[in-house]
């Protein structure tokens, strides 16, 4: 038996109920649209940088020149659209200030991240680094905590070769490096779990003095690290809107000339980010209308 | 005997090394060695994983239950990437060692592993949580209904932190100066304080929470009140 | 609701889609000057060569560790099979020693790089030599140029430089000595040009449509579940587990396992750089275990007998428990309690005044910094104790909530309002930045139409 056709009321108050009721399908039309248009009209905007961004760049400035520093690759491609701006601006930061880097990754896929990032910034604008004596690339270890549990007493016995397969006693930036404490800051730079909670429960609390910890993380992540900045993070990046802010100063003070888009990509997605927030606001807006004008239908609000 | 009781003292002697370690550096040593059998074991996890997989789509595809092909798809593909990254195919010598093959670096497009984790298992697994942005607005638009004094809390913060977080937020609030009482209405200003007062007090009161309740089942756990982790199924 | 016709309407969907798609293609390729998918690779070719170091006259030497037979020459490297090739752990010398004043050290083979102008020097020098019949390693190194616009600019100025070089001198007005000398520098010149090529990888275009089209496969699940979207989905599930595995099995497994137990082995066949043990036999005796546990873990696979696995299983819990108790005690707990309790009145400092700056000279002193009341910050320290307070009653269930510990979990619930609001924002944030990155794929490295 067909069931009774619902009677709609006339009008915009029809309209408003039958566009609450619109297939999902024209919604994820328009997120194509609110992120496709501006891309393609490359939209960009200026980023003020704000507290948490100066904290970062503060941390990274104010260790001594040519410290060696621990960068920990905690994501995967999932998250890479968030994170691989915030990585980029990181590395250029740290090697313009002469730091020494080691990378490692907490994340089965985070070590292919790390080498995206070598590859593009660190080879790229400081082509001099030498590998094993300015950098090091460790790789992925697999035991989550249990990794930055070994690195807090020693470096040996979470690895006992490079990612490369060259002996840790052979790398000469690692000589005088016996465990986590030894490093002048740790960047975690994480999408979830394990990441950057985990360095702050399992390494920062074990040796509170001896490093600066600073996390980059993507937007969900961001809450459950607020409660841990300042007191034991010293810097913290909030998704791509962090990583845009930090791209600024750290542009401004090391400027690049060639190809100057690599660390800019924080910024270039901003544009589409806008129009993308304002669609959520409408949605949420016009659904909410809809629920309005839909009170005292026999369908209902929904 | 070997089903329940000897694996509750294992746990239990494995909590209580880890925990001795925190108090007492002469017994770090033990809790190093023991940490770094998880660290294998937890690679070993991983196989396993690969393992159950092989055996899950095997059945299925020797039952001929429905989708089967997609399972003889699966295993396809897990079998060539195996082949693909035990045997290092085209991984790029390495210098120092070009006559061992298996010592090379697989990690580039140059070779076959590197290849299948630029083109397809890293746009896969992106794109599968991109997704994720065309559910959150059709949530956004069906769900969202602002009905109380708490959904119109929620959402209204919603709407700062969205508005705050791109050039919008600015653009609106800019013709507020700054210095006087009222400046934090900025919209830079109402997300500091909306993060750092509100949000870190409410996760705060979370972490702690989670913090109470996880000493508590690790502490029940390593005392050998709660077994149900260590029980069959 | 009604159960419409949606099977028309979808097929109209899909075929517009189609056209759409195959339209866009064809005026992308007719009306834009650079090709879809192009992709371009820098090319250098590496050569090693296996050189033996020639002992110092005072008889020291550096013994090798271990010197055992290599397997035979495996395909990717050009080298005949030596009879016994003693792999190093370096390319320079400093090993530790080894005296064994008995028999005569064997001396230290390595791959080196023939051009290198410090390896010159030792080969003319005698410091090193070459082992003979040993056949050089050749191989391409293919570095993807991500910057198209960049390596067209670089592929032309190489192809203008070439040019250029390939014409013979003009011998006119030239001494046979200076026509020499600027042919042999023509001809290194070119041999140089000649070395950096950049070319269009096939391999590499090919990779981004194969990449493109998996993309459209899973989007096209937000049309309707579809058997593209389903193939997809199982090569995702078929591949991340292998890649997972073998992460394990290359980073974890070969290291910390297998290097324990067979070194001689590991180090002859996958990790020649690995250091020798201080004690070989006491950590072949530990890694018995973890060897042991993780068979019994793979039984959980076997038909009978997989209850073995509940004591790995026992380490693993009993680890993480261990671990966590102590880490989240200190680091959620009792920091995050001392992080809360803040002063309740906040100040800032402000520069001293006029008279406190005078008092102080006359004193022979510096006048300090003064202190001014931050109502903000003192509002905010309070009001985020309060928080913490009301969303701890909150979630206090055992109490119930009524009266005065009703009203205050209220509070705490609005303060858990706003939290999960702004954790909205922040995961609406992310969301988008996902896709965002997807569609520069699509837009910027397959379609070529944005940057």
């Amino acid at each position: 038996m067909q069931p009774r056709k619902e009677q709609l009321p006339p009008g915009i108050r029809g309209l408003l109920v039958r566009l609450g009721r619109i297939d999902r399908r024209w919604i994820y039309l328009a997120v194509a649209v609110a992120i496709g248009v501006p891309m393609l009209a490359e939209l960009r905007l200026p980023e003020v940088p704000e507290k948490k961004a100066r904290a970062t760049f503060e941390a990274i400035e104010s260790i001594p020149e040519g410290s060696i520093v621990l960068l920990s690759f905690d994501y995967d491609p999932a998250s890479e659209a968030e994170l691989e701006p915030m990585a980029n601006a990181m590395v250029h930061h740290c090697a313009s200030r002469g730091h020494r880097i080691v990378f490692m990754a907490l994340w089965p896929l985070g070590k292919q991240m790390a080498d995206k990032t070598i590859d593009s910034v660190l080879k790229y604008y400081h082509p001099d680094k030498v590998e094993g004596v300015d950098y090091v690339q460790l790789g992925f270890k697999t035991g989550n905590e249990g990794v930055i549990k070994l690195l807090a007493n020693s470096i040996d016995g979470a690895y006992t070769t490079d990612a490369a397969g060259k002996a840790i006693s052979e790398i000469p930036l690692l000589a005088n490096v016996r465990s986590v404490g030894d490093f002048k800051l740790v960047a975690s730079i994480s999408a979830g779990y394990p990441g950057a909670q985990q360095w702050v429960q399992y390494a920062d609390s074990a040796m509170p003095e001896a490093f600066k910890l600073i996390g980059g993380t993507t937007g969900v992540q961001s809450s459950q690290l607020l409660p841990y900045f300042p007191t034991q993070m010293e810097g913290m990046l909030i998704a791509v809107k962090g990583a845009a802010e930090y791209e600024t100063l750290v542009t401004e003070k090391y400027p690049v000339t060639e190809s100057p888009e690599r660390l800019g990509i924080g910024r270039e997605r901003m544009g589409p980010q806008l129009v993308a927030h304002l669609l959520i606001i409408a949605l949420i807006v016009l659904g909410n209308i809809s629920m309005l004008a839909a009170r005292g239908l026999k369908g209902g609000a929904r | 005997m070997l089903q329940r009781t000897i694996p509750m003292l294992i746990l239990s002697a494995s909590g209580l090394i880890l925990i001795l370690a925190y108090f007492s550096p002469v017994t770090v040593v033990w809790s190093d060695t023991v940490v770094a059998w998880f660290n294998i074991l937890a690679g070993v996890a991983f196989v396993l994983g690969a393992g159950n997989l092989l055996a899950v789509n095997l059945e299925k595809i020797s039952s001929r239950r429905p989708g089967w092909a997609y399972a003889a798809i699966t295993l396809v593909s897990f079998g060539a990437m195996l082949v693909v990254g035990l045997g290092k195919w085209g991984a790029v010598p390495n210098p120092a060692y070009p006559d061992v093959h298996l010592a090379g670096d697989q990690d580039s497009t140059q070779s076959a592993y590197g290849w299948v984790y630029e083109y397809v298992l890293s746009p896969l697994t992106a794109t599968m949580f991109a997704m994720l942005a065309f559910y959150v607005a059709s949530a956004a638009f069906r769900a969202f209904r602002a009905k109380n004094i708490e959904s119109i809390l929620l959402l209204g913060t919603a709407f700062i932190i969205l508005l705050a977080q791109v050039a919008a937020g600015a653009f609106l609030t800019n013709w507020i100066p700054e210095g006087e009482w009222y400046s934090f209405l900025r919209a830079e200003r109402l997300k500091e304080i909306i993060l750092n007062v509100f949000q870190t007090s409410g996760m705060r009161a979370i972490l702690i929470g989670i913090a109470l309740g996880t000493a508590a089942t690790s502490l029940r756990l390593i005392l050998g009140i709660d077994r149900s982790a260590l029980s069959k199924g | 609701m009604s159960a419409p016709a949606t099977k028309p309407n979808d097929r109209l969907l899909w075929v517009s889609l189609v056209v759409l798609g195959l339209v866009g293609l064809s005026v992308g390729k007719f009306f834009r000057p650079e090709p879809i998918a192009e992709a371009y690779v820098s090319v250098t070719t590496e050569v090693r060569t296996l050189v033996e170091e020639i002992p110092t006259d005072d008889g020291s030497t550096t013994a090798t560790p271990a010197a055992s037979a290599t397997p035979a020459a495996s395909a990717a490297a050009a080298a005949a099979a030596a009879p016994a090739t003693s792999l190093a752990s370096g390319e320079a010398a400093g090993q530790p020693a080894d005296n064994t004043k008995t028999q005569p050290a064997q001396p230290k083979r390595i791959w080196v790089d023939a051009d290198d102008p410090a390896i010159e020097l030792q080969l003319k020098e005698g410091t090193l030599k070459r082992v003979p019949d040993v056949a050089q390693a050749v191989w391409d190194v293919r570095t993807p140029i991500d910057n198209r616009a960049t390596a067209r600019a670089q592929m032309a100025a190489l192809e203008k430089e070439a040019e250029k070089l390939s014409a013979p001198t003009d011998p006119t007005g030239l001494t046979k000595e200076q026509f020499d000398q600027r042919e042999a520098a023509r001809m290194a010149a070119l041999k140089v040009v000649e070395e950096k090529r950049i070319v269009s990888s096939t391999r590499d275009s090919l990779g981004i449509w194969v990449a493109a089209l998996l993309t459209l496969g899973i989007l096209s699940f937000l049309v309707r579940d579809n058997p593209f979207y389903k193939v997809v989905e199982s090569i995702l599930i078929g591949v991340s587990a292998a890649y997972w595995m073998l992460v394990a099995f290359w980073s974890t497994l070969v290291p910390d396992l297998f290097a324990k137990l067979a070194p001689d082995l590991v180090r002859a066949t996958m990790l020649p750089g690995l250091a020798p043990s201080k004690d070989p036999t006491q950590d072949f005796l530990l890694a018995l275990i973890p060897l042991g546990l993780a068979i019994m873990l793979l039984w959980r696979l076997m038909p009978k007998g997989g209850w073995i696995a509940v004591w790995p299983l026992a380490v693993v819990i009993g680890t993480f428990a261990g671990m966590r108790l102590t880490a989240t005690i200190e680091a959620d707990f009792m920091a995050q309690i001392a992080a809360a309790i803040k002063p309740a009145a906040a100040f800032t400092a402000v520069p001293p005044d006029e008279a406190a700056i005078a008092a102080a000279q006359a004193a022979g002193t510096v006048a300090s910094p003064g202190r001014a009341f931050d109502f903000g910050g003192t509002l905010a320290a309070i009001l985020g104790l309060i928080g913490v307070i009301t969303v701890l009653i909150y979630f206090f269930f055992s109490l119930e909530h009524k009266g005065v510990v009703g009203k205050t979990a209220r509070v705490g619930v609005w303060f858990l309002m706003i939290t999960f609001g702004a954790a909205f924002g922040l995961t609406v944030m992310g969301r988008m930045t996902l896709l965002i990155g997807r569609f520069e794929f699509l837009f910027g490295d397959w379609l070529n139409v944005a940057k």
